[in-house]
């Protein structure tokens, strides 16, 4: 159509569109590839089951890390993503006898309606404000469950028995951490590079980060502010989602609990330490949190002390997380 | 020929009015300097124009279509770009990142390519040799330039500048003012320019447009607008005689 659109002054050279893009991915599955011989060469099934959650939540911590960190939208109701997913899978895998990986594909499904209902009211409102009302969404989430016990959610209890993975006429039982570990870092590696690699090199993250950095500007060169924060809403709770039903199916059991303030503190700390915006900051940030919790479970009461001290720590001395690193260095 | 016009326009917040009854033309390939004393709603009335603001009353027309309600991206993909008094960029990417979310978003908006080429503005803001350098680190000259040429990217038909010339100083004025000057002359855009620096203004504008206290005071050639006692005495006070 245009001619002079491929003349060589006429490209700019960018992440966004396809800079590295084939380079950066071979690194990242190369690092996938090797967690993949790792957990084969792991003999222990409590680290596999460390490694499991680690990769979970790789998933929930990118997409908050893309509405959050690249979106600049103060999301606080990410885990009530993961709760719709978490409890929309159990449920239509129980109730309505859906095999486990169709459930968690619905989940995905549910993920984009509940980002679309947080979504509405959220883009009325600015900044901060958009923070207390996702909180509010997500403080009154376990009432909500509570009630829902009518309809078979369990109420304080939870669900229980969640069927197992089926993979291909395979059952997967929870106790066969070999398998999940590597199920579940295929559901994260895939994630986590739709994530950063699709979503936000493409024309998405771009949006993204004009509205973060200079939403007037934005508006001004053509940014569909409406569109785009929805869009963030929706992608991010569609992966979430997505998490929320593999962590039902692998530990059988969802209650009330996963919104409680301690996963929420966690999913915190994970982006504090890790750095928002900047790849693969809040994936590290996931690995080094879950990890470090677990290697100071002997100092037991201590533990979230010392969790608080290395917080404290991370902001003073690296206000951009550990992703602060990679940036000083280039 | 005509290519925007303002119908009456008034702009109201609360009890305090910052635009009464405006009314004028702004002429297709046109450079208008818009000057005024602090407060006399030259800010406000860019921002009617460009989407920042929807008017109270009156109407916003451009091409012959009533944009009085639209929003700025719409606005944008319609053909009209605007750049603000302080510069923000999209600060964590790099220049040429900026250059190119104008033109990927105005392509976005408008539906078709936006008929202006990254040579073109290449060209005319002098940012080819700079285009991998983080925004962030650009010099308050640069980012002008920048913020100039992802405008352009966009493909307007017409452009609002704020406050372009602010902070600048005596060289890099004459040099910037050439800028907007090719910008005119090159790709045929309409300028709107608010600006204090009235000598600067005289020079580049082929009309001024002198608002106060959020009214019409007067819209002529430079000559006749600055050599006007009425005007001279909005900026200056009245003459007292001895």
């Amino acid at each position: 159509m245009s001619a002079t659109e491929n003349t060589p002054l006429a490209k700019i050279n960018s992440v966004f569109t396809g800079f590295g893009l084939m380079h950066d991915s071979m690194v990242y599955w190369a690092v996938v590839a090797g967690l993949a011989l790792l957990g084969g060469m792991i003999g222990d099934s409590y680290v596999h089951h460390i490694l499991i959650l680690v990769f979970i939540w790789c998933i929930v911590i990118a997409s908050w890390d893309l509405i959050l960190g690249y979106a600049g939208i103060f999301n606080y109701a990410q885990l009530v993503f993961f709760t719709f997913g978490a409890y929309g899978s159990a449920m239509l895998s129980i109730y309505a006898g859906l095999s486990p990986l169709l459930a968690i594909a619905a989940a995905a499904g549910i993920g984009a309606v509940i980002g679309l209902i947080v979504a509405m009211p959220s883009l009325r409102l600015k900044g901060e404000y958009v923070a207390l009302f996702t909180f509010a969404v997500h403080l009154a989430l376990p009432p909500l469950i509570q009630q829902g016990k009518a309809i078979g959610m369990g109420g304080n209890t939870g669900l229980l028995g969640i069927p197992w993975l089926n993979l291909f006429g395979y059952q997967v039982s929870s106790i066969d951490k070999l398998t999940w570990y590597w199920v579940a870092l295929a559901f994260g590696a895939v994630c986590v590079y739709l994530i950063y690699f699709i979503v936000l090199r493409g024309r998405m993250g771009l949006a993204f980060i004009a509205m973060r950095d200079a939403d007037t500007f934005a508006q001004a060169i053509g940014v569909n502010e409406y569109k785009y924060k929805m869009l963030a809403f929706v992608v991010s709770a569609v992966f979430t989602a997505v998490a929320g039903g593999l962590y039902a199916h692998y530990t059988s059991v969802v209650t009330p609990k996963v919104l409680g303030t301690e996963f929420f503190l966690m999913a915190m700390v994970m982006l504090a330490i890790g750095g928002m915006g900047r790849f693969p900051g809040a994936v590290l940030g996931v690995f080094i949190v879950v990890i470090g919790n677990e290697l100071l479970r002997s100092f037991d009461d201590f533990r979230l002390l010392l969790l608080g001290v290395a917080v404290v720590l991370t902001v003073i001395f690296l206000p951009n997380g550990v992703a602060g690193l990679f940036a000083k260095r280039k | 020929m005509t290519q925007m016009s303002l119908e009456n326009v008034t702009m109201q917040f609360g009890p305090f009015r910052a635009l009464t009854d405006m009314s004028f033309h702004i002429e297709r390939g046109e450079i208008l300097g818009v000057a005024g004393p602090n407060g006399a709603g030259k800010s406000t009335l860019m921002n009617v124009c460009t989407g920042g603001l929807r008017a109270t009353a009156g109407q916003v027309i451009f091409n012959g279509q009533d944009i009085t309600r639209f929003k700025r991206h719409y606005r944008c993909g319609l053909g009209i770009a605007q750049t603000f008094q302080i510069p923000t960029l999209l600060s964590s990417v790099t220049v040429g990142e900026n250059l190119l979310a104008g033109q990927v978003f105005g392509r976005e908006v408008r539906g078709e390519d936006t008929g202006i080429s990254m040579r073109d503005i290449l060209f005319l803001t002098q940012l080819e040799d700079h285009l991998a350098m983080p925004a962030a680190q650009a010099d308050l000259l640069t980012r002008k330039r920048i913020m100039l040429g992802a405008a352009l990217a966009t493909g307007p038909e017409i452009i609002f500048m704020d406050e372009p010339l602010g902070g600048l100083n005596a060289e890099e004025i004459v040099e910037f003012l050439q800028v907007i000057r090719h910008v005119r002359e090159e790709l045929g855009i309409t300028i709107v320019m608010v600006e204090h620096k009235t000598r600067a203004l005289a020079e580049i504008a082929d009309r001024v447009l002198i608002i106060n206290f959020g009214e019409f005071v007067m819209l002529d050639t430079p000559q006749v607008v600055l050599n006007d006692d009425h005007v001279v005495e909005i900026y200056l006070g009245k003459k007292h005689d001895a």
